[in-house]
């Protein structure tokens, strides 16, 4: 009788229930008993239960950022589409002079920003529409080609996997050299210095714009997001917020085609101004726990999501204690 | 602009150092450096303040821009899944 109970009561709840401690009805179906006194079908008091849902699969989107890439960009999203099936896939299109958007093929959502906004704005874009649109996880893929699909699920893997928050694919973690001219290899080192330096996590490529990020990132970012050159900064900030901050190594390829957006002439600028916004950041509280709450994204989210941007990661492993 | 026009008054006391001379003698500063400090930290409070609306604005426009980006994006997907669908007014 009892394992009868207990597995209708598993396939009413769909999902793994761990008792920790119950209490039989010893009247259960008791022929001496008056029927008003019958139990339920059910003869067993839970008073305290865990219900470990089944893992169910996260809701995953490439956000592709692309400004003036009509040469690279299509055939990144053939690859993208090949290799992951089942990732849906957003071009933004940061308001490019060529036909970039054209590119995108028929199965690619594509946001048109009307002007240029730079990447920080571009991606800004792409969390806002993840977080509208409820994605589990969105993975950022530069439009130039240099990212590799097929790399995407070792981010997700350690997105889902472990506890991190972000999770950044490193180019020098990898076997495999990455080619890297002596300037910029020297800015990205003393990038890293620094975010170590002010009590940031100890990163090999916080320039790298191959990331995944999770719900909880998802909503902070679609709140804010820095305007210029944002990879090392959100590196630091998210730390100092209390995100964890991963890496994972992988390989990608050189630029073929296309500007790189950090022109070789303007290293030195962009070292410096990273530097100043990093020591500023240091003062900096964009996403103040608790602060701010289901207003957090601009877009207006749906009634039915009580998810919070601030609220913990919906871990699947863990347990919820649930009274009845 | 902002640091071109708040030059302007430098370059007027350039042409008439006496201006502040003038000026310290009509709000009874007794010394013209001191007016001169005020001045100054008045058009640096300025340019601070006009950096930060133009910041503010500067983000607001950005929120727009995407938002109009994806309302698009919306809008060309409800097209695309009823295309036969017209906006009719109600009182046709």
């Amino acid at each position: 009788m009892k394992l009868r109970c207990w597995n209708r009561l598993k396939s009413i709840l769909k999902a793994k229930v761990i008792v920790q401690s119950q209490e039989l009805f010893t009247v259960c179906s008791s022929p001496g008993v008056p029927e008003e006194e019958k139990t339920p079908p059910i003869g067993i008091i839970i008073t305290r239960m865990s219900i470990v849902e089944t893992p169910k699969k996260p809701r995953c989107l490439i956000i592709v950022p692309a400004y003036n890439e009509r040469t690279a960009v299509g055939k990144l999203i053939r690859r993208i589409h090949k290799h992951l099936p089942d990732f849906d896939v957003l071009l933004i299109d940061d308001g490019s002079t060529d036909d970039t958007a054209r590119q995108a093929g028929e199965h690619t959502k594509v946001i048109s920003l009307p002007f240029n906004l730079g990447i920080g704005g571009a991606m800004q874009a792409g969390y806002r529409y993840a977080d509208f649109h409820g994605y589990d996880i969105a993975i950022q893929v530069d439009g130039d080609g240099q990212h590799r699909p097929s790399e995407v699920a070792r981010l997700v893997e350690k997105l889902t996997h472990t506890e991190c928050d972000l999770v950044i694919g490193s180019r020098f973690m990898s076997d495999i050299k990455y080619r890297q001219s002596f300037t910029r290899m020297t800015g990205i080192q003393i990038l890293s210095t620094l975010i170590k330096w002010l009590k940031g996590p100890d990163t090999t490529d916080c320039t790298s714009g191959f990331r995944a990020a999770n719900r909880r990132v998802i909503r902070a970012f679609a709140h804010w997001y820095p305007d210029d050159y944002p990879e090392p900064e959100v590196v630091l900030l998210l730390h100092k917020a209390g995100y964890k901050v991963g890496e994972v190594p992988v390989r990608m390829r050189q630029r073929r085609s296309g500007m790189t957006s950090i022109p070789l002439t303007r290293g030195l600028f962009y070292v410096i101004k990273v530097t100043v916004c990093l020591l500023l950041d240091t003062i900096r509280e964009p996403w103040p726990q608790g602060k701010v709450g289901d207003h957090a994204s601009a877009v207006p989210q749906p009634a039915a999501d009580p998810v919070r941007w601030d609220a913990p990661a919906p871990d699947h492993q863990k347990t919820q204690p649930v009274q009845t | 602009m902002i640091f071109l026009f708040t030059g302007l008054p430098f370059l007027g006391l350039a042409m008439w150092p006496d201006a502040m001379g003038t000026l310290a003698t009509w709000v009874h500063i007794e010394y013209r450096t001191l007016s001169l400090m005020f001045v100054a930290a008045f058009l640096l409070l300025m340019v601070l303040e006009l950096l930060s609306i133009v910041s503010q604005q500067d983000r607001k426009i950005t929120t727009l821009a995407q938002m109009v980006g994806i309302l698009m994006e919306k809008q060309e997907f409800s097209e695309s899944k009823n295309p036969n669908d017209e906006i009719r007014n109600p009182k046709e």
